[in-house]
């Protein structure tokens, strides 16, 4: 792959992270990196805490009842939970974009200026670059420049889906997550959403959670595998598919569980 | 991507829950519990004895039989709907004839002449067509906003325990007997306004607006307007909050993850959602408040003047035919014009009706695309 992906830039650092949902430890002294413009992919059974520890980077689960976390997690140096940070300003910093194309009651238009307008954009042509720039970055442009006032719940679903992400992309956020972006998706838009975090990821850092091994193994560049609330095994991609150093990783992989 | 993967898994779509090989599992799953997640951790299933299926016994039950029953079900709903309409073409078709002497000798004038002389057998609509506007949109005015703001903060701000409470008054309030909201009106109300707010808005935004001004009676159409807002507040509040209740979590998740403030959730994404909800309760709100009878009757101080102040009495159709009816029967064209006058209160309930129909297949129109189109 690229020779220069090798100098990894830590951006969100977690260290001896564990999650708690009441009293059910849903994960277990995690340490891991993601990396700048770097995809991370998270792999692992369903139920074995990828959502919970994705959610976690931007604070998500704060809504959850009884959820708790012990351990740090950073963002350039800055601790996610110490009692001054608010999480709004970290999820402006780290975007999100879930598992079911989840756009908003709005035009197409609206959906992707929303983020902006909560910023206090005002000006109306500021708006229409960042839209537009945006839907192209998502490569949505050419199938909703005549159609932008139009509702987001007439479009598909993968097209709701880049939209999504283009809503995402559209208030400059440092990181991108994506819990299983393409898991309701057909194979067409599943191909193109794959495509999308290829051109974004010169600019983004990317963490992917995805149950499709091939998925995985076709866009990330380094690939975690999380099992019952532990983190197994983190790697480069090529590794981690060809040569996994821990047996679990290899029987998940091949096939033998899950 | 050149990785050699010796992932040998399923392909790309299937989901967790799709998984499952559903083929394979033979019919009689069905009565039993659903398999685990992954189905090689539930058990095999055992060989089952090939004549003693039920489903199939059940199934041999023949077309002519699914069609009878299919018959019978549609004559019983036939019977029903065309009860239902035999039912209104009736009302309608007795109230055109009664109405008909006034109909034919007033015309359209009818409808905007003002004066009410059963002696001088005058007959016209309009200070009773604008009195029940008042009184309808002075509720309208004062129920939608604090139904609103009530369902708001008990979806998003209340703590638990408040929201199973309120929700039962709430029901209960649109339980009440409106002869009982009318004399809460008088012993409260009209006192109320009387005593602080009609000195208070006199003096106030009556030294600029004379709208504001009056003589401080405590009846009329302010009173009458405000009592019928809180019989209407129940419908609204109840379906906006069943509605706010019912947007996605998904929804409210995609807000927070764009670095939305709780409020910016609540007033820009769940508020939009639920605004053809909030119109529907409004539609049928509207239903309440214009035909509300005995309340508007004892507050409005049945006086046929056109209103001219908030704090002015008035008279609504309604009220009027509540109050005057039974005198007007021993009179052909006086009756008649009674009658033309609930025809009027009918034909602005449908005209309401539809229009507040089209514009929630307007704003659904996107969402029902949506969910033919997505996928
Ligand atoms: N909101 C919640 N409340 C309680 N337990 C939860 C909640 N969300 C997830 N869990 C539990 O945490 C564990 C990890 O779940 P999750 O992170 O969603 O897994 P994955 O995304 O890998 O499928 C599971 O055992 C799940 O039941
Ligand atoms: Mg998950």
């Amino acid at each position: 792959m690229d020779p220069a992906s090798d100098t990894l830039v830590p951006k969100i650092v977690v260290k001896n992270f564990s999650a708690f949902y009441g009293s059910v430890q849903a994960l277990h002294n995690v340490d891991f990196a993601i990396c700048e413009r770097k995809i991370t992919a998270m792999i692992g059974p369903s139920g074995c805490g990828k959502s919970t520890f994705l959610r976690s980077l931007n604070r998500m689960n704060d809504f959850v009842p009884g959820f708790r976390v012990e351990g740090s997690v950073t963002l350039d140096g800055q601790e996610l939970y110490a009692p001054s940070v608010n999480p709004v300003l970290i999820r402006q910093r780290v975007g999100m974009v879930f598992q079911k194309p989840n756009p908003f009651q709005m035009s197409i238009f609206e959906n992707v200026a929303y983020g902006l307008r909560i910023q206090g954009v005002k000006s109306r042509s500021v708006l229409s670059d960042i839209v537009e720039k945006s839907l192209r970055a998502a490569a949505l442009w050419d199938e909703v420049k005549d159609r932008l006032n139009g509702g987001a719940f007439s479009l598909s679903g993968g097209q709701q889906q880049r939209l999504c992400i283009a809503r995402a992309l559209a208030v400059e956020p440092e990181v991108i997550l994506l819990d299983e972006p393409a898991s309701a998706l057909d194979p067409i838009s599943t191909a193109r959403i794959e495509e999308l975090m290829q051109d974004l990821k010169d600019r983004y850092t990317i963490a992917i959670v995805t149950h499709n091994m091939q998925q995985a193994a076709r866009v990330s560049d380094r690939t975690a595998f999380f099992l019952d609330g532990t983190l197994v095994e983190v790697n480069e991609t090529t590794k981690i598919f060809t040569n996994p150093e821990d047996s679990r990783t290899e029987d998940y992989i091949t096939g033998r569980f899950g | 991507m050149e990785p050699e993967t010796r992932v040998s898994r399923t392909g790309q779509l299937v989901n967790e829950e799709e998984s499952m090989p559903v083929s394979s599992v033979p019919p009689r799953v069905l009565f039993q519990r659903p398999l685990k997640e992954n189905p090689r951790l539930s058990r095999p299933e055992e060989p089952r004895p090939a004549e003693k299926s039920v489903l199939r016994d059940l199934r041999m039950s023949t077309h002519a039989k699914i069609q009878r029953s299919e018959r019978l079900f549609q004559s019983m709903l036939l019977i029903g709907g065309t009860f239902v309409l035999a039912l209104f073409a009736t009302v309608l078709g007795v109230c055109l004839v009664e109405a008909w002497p006034s109909i034919h000798r007033f015309g359209f004038s009818f409808l905007w002449t003002s004066t009410w002389n059963p002696h001088r057998q005058i007959f016209g609509a309009w200070t009773y067509i604008v009195g029940t506007f008042w009184v309808t949109g002075i509720a309208l005015g004062f129920a939608i906003p604090i139904a609103i703001l009530s369902s708001l903060f008990l979806s998003d701000y209340s703590p638990k325990w408040l929201v199973g409470g309120v929700s039962t008054l709430m029901e209960m309030l649109a339980g009440i007997p409106s002869i009982v909201f009318g004399a809460f009106g008088i012993i409260f109300v009209v006192p109320l306004l009387r005593d602080h707010i009609e000195p208070f808005l006199a003096n106030t935004l009556g030294t600029r607006w004379e709208f504001f001004n009056g003589d401080n009676m405590g009846y009329g159409i302010l009173a009458a307007g405000l009592v019928v807002g809180i019989m209407v507040i129940p419908l609204v509040a109840t379906v906006t909050r069943d509605s706010l209740i019912m947007v996605p979590r998904e929804t409210v998740e995609a807000a927070y993850a764009l670095g939305s403030t709780k409020a910016e959730t609540v007033f820009f994404v769940k508020l939009p959602a639920v605004v053809p909800g909030i119109i529907g309760s409004v539609i049928l709100g509207f239903g309440r408040a214009i035909g509300e009878t005995m309340a508007v009757l004892l507050l409005i101080g049945n006086q046929a003047s056109i209103p001219s102040s908030i704090q002015d009495v008035g008279y609504t159709i309604s009220s009027l035919l509540a109050n005057t009816f039974t005198y007007a029967v021993i009179d052909p064209l006086y009756s008649a014009a009674e009658i033309e006058l609930g025809l009027i209160l009918l034909l602005i309930s449908l005209v309401v009706n539809t229009l507040g129909r089209e514009l929630l297949m307007k704003l659904m129109g996107g969402r029902l695309a949506g969910s033919v189109g997505g996928g």
